[in-house]
């Protein structure tokens, strides 16, 4: 069981800073960089995969530099990038045979588990169509099976559930949680709920930084007390719009029924509620607006 | 020798051993670790049909260039045979293009076989077709022409070197514009570098052989260049991804 | 299945036959420890560890002499076992001490074999090694040169005065008349 170290990594490029010193252990179980686009997130993930070179700090594996380990790194690793590329005119079955050979795969296993992946995600009738006949769902399920492949220890999956139906997306959830024993599983999103049911340790991150990091309760208690409740007018429903960070805003018959995040009540008659995770989210994301 | 492994092994903890070694044979995970001739053999397994056939097609092309146009006045051959020699130079670094094509460079730069090797094989794949094009053009034609074999290769390899170097640049310069439209547009103005001597008068005459034995030395040290940018470009990452 | 063909099918993938190379060759390892170390109850970690250790490096193994091999592997576990001469010293004198009270034991061990044992203790770690290598397992002196790391005639002189060494401990009894 590898462990993954990052210390004050930062990276920068000509315009930005797009990842500001985050130093951060990692063991086996799911992490989950929760934040927007332009957070950060694919430039850490990409940094962690060895695609990009950190400006400052240093990533490790069991104390070894991974630019040091280099091959013996990328043995342990499976990646799923955001923007997921693949060679149309392959057919499924050929593609995952050509990344297993790009992989290493012993040449008698490699058969066997391309086949045992396609099972997994539910590809294996497909096996024999040309991807680019295929839907974003299926894709992601193809980008999928090839991260799978060498049975990484390290699985980094950016993005991994943008374009994908409620319904896939569960499926794809399901699928991660039981690969996350043995195993370092990282992924990032920005969709809350993504992380909420799967990981074990969720980052969020902002501007290149890591707002806060812990599990699940320990994030949502920071926003205990700052999440409120509340039946108002129309009128009275935009003026708070305009003040505060609606988590939920439901028209109900002749009002509006609004959950807010906010320092203190945020109108008469609001009252508070247990904080979600989505709560915590616009909790610290709405930093800014101060 | 044989009496001396006479003494009595305990059987309970061999077991015992043999049972650790049995969980750790379950746990260990065999690696392979493909030597570049293997990942060659890799990469040449995976090329697509298509590419095999547009190299084929490409050489008896330029049997058909030898025997067609054998008979036509030195500059015009020369200029002919250049855009040849660069268009399948273009053709050549297709498989290049291939690997970073449609964001596979990012997931290819994550896989054992990384991309640098990859890029390696395929540039290897590239010269070897632009080599055979290049022997075919000056064994066939060559003595006929020209005199001196040796001048109508250097007035084959000038502009081409040229072109290739533009063909590398092309890959990270045009980033933005598809595929099939940057080929294309890479295409046309290797061509145009290859036609270009045409326009220069007096250019294959003799007195300006120094100029071109300048230019291909100049030529050659800019291909060099272009290719460690290449490789550089891989190594530092940023210019893969598209965001 | 021949050696050869057990390692290609590990190194393609099928591990369970890691474990067909561990029962082949396990009594041969143990009796190197025991013989080296002269510690009879010590050699069973040491054979789990040189079989560990050729798990772990079996990706990059190729296929020459796995017995050899093997062998090697267990040579450097033996090695890197003595911490110190003073840890070496006690652990012999202890094994020597405990092999005496056990005089008597029920096994039916070969007298000549825990004979052999505590003459070769008598030795020093890398003449035993090399007496080993060579009487008890058959290897050819440049074989042992390559696997013990010294020169040929490092080894040579080595399995020498080991040889003398022997003879004189075991004279007494002419059991070591047959090599």
């Amino acid at each position: 069981m590898p462990e993954l170290k990052l210390e004050g990594v930062t990276k920068r490029f000509k315009q930005k800073e797009a990842v500001k010193n985050v130093s951060m252990n990692l063991t086996e179980g799911v992490y989950g960089f929760l934040g927007e686009n332009g957070a950060g997130k694919t430039t850490l993930l990409r940094m962690l995969c060895g695609v990009l070179r950190p400006t400052e700090g240093m990533i490790t594996c069991d104390n070894v530099d991974i630019r040091t380990l280099d091959g013996e790194y990328r043995h342990m690793l499976g990646y799923l990038p955001q923007d997921f590329g693949y060679y149309p005119d392959f057919t499924a079955k050929r593609y995952l045979n050509y990344l297993a050979a790009c992989k290493a795969l012993p040449r008698e296993t490699a058969a066997s588990k391309t086949l045992e992946y396609m099972e997994l995600v539910g590809l294996e009738e497909h096996q024999n169509q040309k991807i680019k006949t295929f839907s974003g769902g299926m894709l992601r399920r193809l980008g999928i099976a090839q991260a799978l492949l060498n049975e990484p220890e390290i699985l980094i999956l950016d993005e991994p559930t943008s374009g994908l139906d409620p319904r896939e997306r569960i499926r794809f959830r399901n699928i991660i949680s039981s690969l996350s024993k043995d195993r370092i599983v990282i992924l990032s999103t920005h969709i809350v709920s993504d992380v909420e049911y799967i990981a074990d340790e969720i980052m969020l991150m902002k501007s290149g930084r890591i707002l806060c990091q812990g599990r699940m309760d320990s994030i949502t208690k920071a926003a205990e007390g700052k999440v409120w409740e509340c039946t108002v007018s129309q009128q009275e429903s935009d003026r708070l719009n305009d003040e505060f960070a609606i988590c939920n805003l439901r028209n109900v018959e002749s009002s509006v029924h609004l959950r807010i995040v906010a320092e203190k009540c945020p109108v008469k008659g609001a009252r508070p509620v247990e904080p979600g995770l989505e709560d915590a989210y616009l909790y610290y994301m709405g930093g800014e607006r101060e | 020798m044989e009496e001396y492994k006479s003494l009595t092994i305990d059987k309970e903890k061999k077991e015992r051993n043999l049972e650790e070694i049995r969980r750790a044979a379950a746990a260990k995970k065999v690696r392979n670790y493909p030597n570049f001739i293997q990942s060659m053999l890799i990469q040449l397994k995976y090329r697509p049909v298509f590419m095999w056939m547009l190299e084929g097609v490409c050489l008896g092309a330029a049997f058909a260039v030898c025997r067609y146009f054998k008979s036509w006045p030195g500059p015009e051959l020369f200029t002919v045979c250049a855009i040849f020699l660069v268009l399948s130079g273009n053709i050549g670094f297709a498989g290049l293009g291939r690997l970073f094509s449609r964001n596979m460079a990012e997931l290819e730069q994550t896989l054992y076989l990384n991309l640098k090797q990859m890029a390696a094989i395929q540039l290897l794949f590239g010269g070897i077709l632009d080599l055979l094009v290049f022997g075919i053009f000056v064994l066939l034609l060559g003595p006929a022409r020209a005199g001196e074999t040796a001048v109508f290769a250097l007035y084959l390899l000038v502009p081409f070197v040229w072109a290739d170097v533009w063909i590398l640049w092309a890959f990270t310069l045009l980033r933005g514009i598809t595929s099939g439209l940057r080929q294309a547009g890479t295409a046309l103005l290797s061509a145009a570098v290859a036609a270009a001597p045409y326009f220069i008068p007096h250019i294959y005459d003799r007195s300006c052989l120094p100029l071109w034995g300048l230019a291909l030395l100049a030529g050659g040290g800019a291909l060099v260049l272009a290719v460690k940018r290449i490789f550089c470009v891989i190594e530092g990452g940023e210019e893969l991804c598209l965001s | 299945m021949e050696d050869r063909e057990l390692i290609r099918r590990i190194q393609g993938g099928q591990t369970e036959y890691l474990n067909d190379v561990a029962a082949r060759y396990y009594d041969d390892i143990y009796y190197f420890c025991c013989y080296q170390t002269g510690d009879r109850d010590g050699a069973y970690d040491l054979t789990q560890e040189t079989f560990l250790r050729f798990i772990r490096y079996v990706d990059h193994y190729n296929y020459h002499n796995l017995k050899g091999y093997l062998l090697t592997i267990a040579m450097n576990v033996c090695r890197a076992s003595w911490r110190n001469e003073a840890d070496r010293e006690s652990v012999l004198r202890a094994a020597r001490e405990e092999q005496h009270r056990s005089a008597g034991s029920s096994e039916a061990d070969n007298i000549r074999a825990v004979l052999l044992k505590e003459a070769l203790a008598e030795l020093s770690e890398s003449q035993r090694e090399a007496v080993i290598l060579h009487h008890l397992y058959g290897y050819k002196n440049r074989e042992i040169a390559r696997m013990t790391g010294a020169s040929l005639a490092a080894v040579k002189s080595r399995i020498r005065q080991g040889l003398e060494k022997l003879q004189l401990f075991l004279e007494k009894e002419d059991f070591y008349g047959g090599i």
